[in-house]
């Protein structure tokens, strides 16, 4: 009965070592199924004092590593681009795609070739259609709406926005 | 919850006060490029605010799920290769007014900045999940899609890898 006890603080001396060395010095940040049991075991074994203190170091390096302040305007930004896609006043699903990213490139690239194609095509059947007159403005709406479908047919929006 | 589900802008911005921060910093500290990160947690917001409708109590947690979503977009911008290692400065290290950090801590964070983006992706996701964004060992291991025994090892190695590293660098 008493090696079966022995056997289990050494097991157990060992899951402490093996968790400072995981997650460090900090019992916050030990698994919380373990942590009364290996506190317990901490104070019994002045042994891991050295391996605590490792942890502790590395610990405090790490956090220095500081990250900068959230930009101002970011925040306000993110949701007005939220507002727009689904909000009281959202716009209509074709309108909705952001086409310049935050530092003003295109992040749906369909979005702008796809417009500028789907226009070309437009003016082309304008013009072979001669019944119809010329290209009306009514065909870059159109052209949008057609992008739209496009765009579909590369897959739901989900999918797109998961390239992105 | 409910506000957020009818769209209503300002539970959108309460929303994106609210997670802002940590979605930001999760990707600042595995992307190199700060617009990335950006970008990233844009991406985030705006797919949780989507999604919003189909909120339903007792689903997987909403934190879980945004670092779920984060760390993908983050895998795909690292493997699409977009982030490149320069040689210059990191641009998150904090160089606003702190009077109880000298220029040594400033150095010391940057040469714990470099070991880190040094580690293997896998031991630096780790690390970034465990130490810097306090999760749980399950949901961290979930979210890695690796067992907690898995994780703990990779937690070790980068550990260890990190002492060796920064042998040298002491805070003040």
């Amino acid at each position: 009965m008493r090696d079966r006890i022995d056997e289990a603080m050494t097991m157990n001396d060992e899951r402490l070592r093996t968790l400072i060395e995981a997650y460090g010095a900090w019992p916050d940040r030990w698994p919380e199924a373990e942590r009364n049991a290996a506190l317990a075991a901490l104070a019994n074994l002045p042994e891991a004092d050295e391996a605590l203190r490792e942890a502790q170091a590395l610990d405090a390096l790490l956090d220095t590593w500081r990250l900068a302040p959230v930009p101002d305007d970011l925040a306000g930004r993110i949701a007005a681009r939220a507002v727009a896609q689904r909000g009281p006043n959202a716009r209509r699903p074709a309108d909705r795609r952001p086409v310049l990213g935050l530092r003003g490139r295109p992040v749906a690239w369909m979005s702008s070739a796809g417009l500028a194609a789907a226009c070309a095509a437009g003016v082309l059947v304008g013009v072979q259609l001669g019944d119809l007159g010329a290209a009306r403005a009514g065909d870059a709406e159109a052209a949008g709406n057609l992008l739209d479908g496009g765009a579909t047919a590369f897959g739901a929006p989900a999918d797109l926005e998961k390239s992105g | 919850m409910a506000a957020a589900a009818r769209g209503e802008p300002a539970a959108a911005r309460a929303l994106i006060d609210g997670k802002l921060p940590r979605v930001l910093a999760l990707a600042r500290r595995m992307l190199k490029d700060s617009a990335e990160a950006e970008d990233v947690a844009q991406e985030v917001l705006l797919r949780t605010w989507r999604q919003a409708p189909a909120w339903r109590a007792g689903a997987a947690r909403l934190d879980t799920w945004m670092h779920r979503v984060a760390l993908n977009l983050c895998y795909d911008r690292l493997r699409r290769g977009r982030e490149q290692p320069t040689a210059e400065p990191p641009e998150q290290i904090d160089t606003g007014p702190a009077p109880d950090r000298g220029l040594a801590a400033q150095d010391v964070g940057r040469a714990v900045e470099s070991a880190l983006r040094a580690l293997p992706e896998r031991q630096r996701t780790a690390i970034v999940l465990c130490h810097y964004q306090e999760l749980g060992n399950i949901e961290a291991a979930a979210l890695m899609e690796v067992s907690v025994e898995a994780l703990e090892s990779l937690l070790s190695r980068a550990r260890r890898s990190l002492r060796a590293a920064l042998a040298d660098a002491r805070p003040d």
